[in-house]
């Protein structure tokens, strides 16, 4: 059968070769979001920025656009203040977790300690900050891991995830309205949990993936 | 448990005192030990005091409410309602119970969930999608991913999506894993698929939607996401599974 009548036969358009592997997409090195020329032309012009729902924690806004193609949209956007969460690793490689009750989901959940940032605080203030309310822990070493946008579709929150070493136990002290308890757990059962999706919560799988594809490196490199 | 002057010293000295129920993380030693527990010091009351209880070294991860001490955790809805409803979430106020008998109110968005996809080509390339985020007002680099129609199943929807933006159709499509995007005060589930075997078909995204794809190597977008330039959290996750996954296979 001739290529062309194969392609037919599959349903691909009759122009295209049913050999064509890939795709128009440009095979590229990557280009982080705004560094690419075609980027500019993706943009949205924000008009009007309204909040129309105020919350204890995230307000809801809702921003009047203007389209690439100059239509006009409305969007609606939770502003968040922002957070931070800690990766805190012990020399036995074993992370603290943390075991609190979450509302969306009525459950509790097992996640790496974290917290919303205080107004103007710097974020690895604030990652001291809250390692030590939630688990008691002081780092002697505290280095940047990576920062996530848990859902850039509709919130402006961003987490800023950072890796502690050198830890050394002074005594928790969680906020007045806090309950929540600390678990040790071998990294090595973490990744395992955050890979078969029995630990779900998104910085908490960022950040343990994200620590062990160092750690890897680190000791590959060291082969 | 701890008496706030059994605290203060151990912030003067080096070596955490031996206590009942504390992990002892002296640096020079490699391995975090538990003393004998004493019953006594064991009793988890979280809410007691200003200071909660040493953490307790466990053999194994426990998965939440699967603890003995989780209930104690939980909160008890008082009253909900709808304080504001959008087009593609609401926010919901609930006044709940905390464990103290303390009331409190929480502010819960309620959100029909999402899927994204990891498309691989066979030349081991990951699709990506360009597009302007106007919460972040910047343009991201992101895997392909959309939110769910009312009532669509997440493996039609990953399917959709993947076709619209990117105009692939997978021969082979696996269901990966699922994030709570942002669990404090979400319920947003993001169902993250592994798309192979692609062939092109041709992308129609939606009317509102403009975006431009990129195939990139693998490994270039793990590298970006160690270096810091991917947010995304769907991303860094699909990015980082990824990784691993491919190194599990090449040790095999």
């Amino acid at each position: 059968m001739a290529a062309e009548e194969r392609g037919a036969s599959a349903g691909l358009p009759h122009a295209m070769p049913s050999s064509f592997a890939e795709s128009p997409w440009p095979a590229r090195p990557f280009t982080p979001g705004d560094a690419d020329a075609r980027d500019a032309a993706l943009h949205e012009q924000i008009g009007a920025d309204e909040p129309v729902w105020r919350g204890g924690v995230i307000d809801v806004h809702n921003l009047s656009v203007t389209l690439p193609d100059g239509a006009a949209e409305h969007r609606d956007v939770v502003r968040h203040p922002g957070g931070v969460a800690v990766v805190a690793v012990t020399p036995g490689g074993q992370v603290p977790v943390v075991r609190q009750y979450r509302t969306p989901f009525d459950a509790v959940t097992v996640e790496i300690p974290a917290g919303k940032l205080d107004p103007g605080e710097e974020p690895a203030v604030a990652a001291r900050r809250e390692l030590r309310e939630e688990t008691g822990f002081v780092a002697d070493e505290l280095v940047p891991l990576v920062s996530v946008a848990p859902s850039p579709g509709y919130s402006d929150e961003v987490v800023h995830v950072y890796l502690a070493h050198g830890l050394r136990f002074v005594g928790a002290s969680p906020d007045a309205d806090e309950f929540l308890n600390v678990d040790m757990v071998d990294m090595s059962e973490l990744v395992a949990a955050v890979l078969d999706g029995s630990i779900t919560d998104a910085k908490t799988v960022a950040g343990i993936l994200a620590a062990h594809a160092r750690e890897a490196a680190l000791h590959r490199r060291s082969k | 448990m701890a008496e706030l002057d059994q605290t203060d010293e151990r912030l003067e000295t080096s070596e955490p005192e031996a206590c009942s129920c504390s992990a002892d993380v002296d640096v020079e030693d490699d391995s975090c030990v538990a003393e004998e527990a004493d019953a006594d010091a064991c009793a988890r009351e979280p809410y007691e005091t200003a200071d909660s209880p040493e953490p307790e070294e466990t053999p194994s991860l426990i998965l939440g409410d699967e603890a003995e001490h989780d209930a104690d955790l939980h909160e008890e809805v008082i009253s909900s309602d709808i304080a504001w409803r959008g087009k593609i979430f609401d926010v919901e106020r609930l006044e709940v119970r905390l464990p103290n008998g303390r009331t409190s109110l929480r502010d819960v968005v309620r959100h029909r969930g999402a899927v994204a996809i990891v498309a691989l080509t066979e030349t081991g390339k990951i699709a990506l999608v360009r597009q302007y985020r106007t919460s972040l007002d910047c343009v991201t680099v992101e895997i392909p991913a959309g939110k769910l129609d009312p009532g669509e199943e997440p493996l039609e929807c990953a399917k959709r999506e993947l076709k619209e933006e990117t105009g692939f159709v997978a021969g082979r499509i696996a269901y990966l894993t699922t994030i709570a995007s942002s669990c404090g005060f979400s319920d947003e589930l993001i169902h993250i698929y592994l798309a192979t075997q692609l062939s092109f078909e041709g992308a129609k995204p939606d009317e509102d939607e403009f975006l431009n794809v990129d195939l990139v190597p693998v490994n270039e977008l793990v590298d970006a996401v160690l270096d810091g330039k991917i947010e995304d959290s769907k991303t860094v996750v699909g990015a980082l599974a990824c990784e691993v996954m491919a190194h599990r296979l090449a040790e095999e």
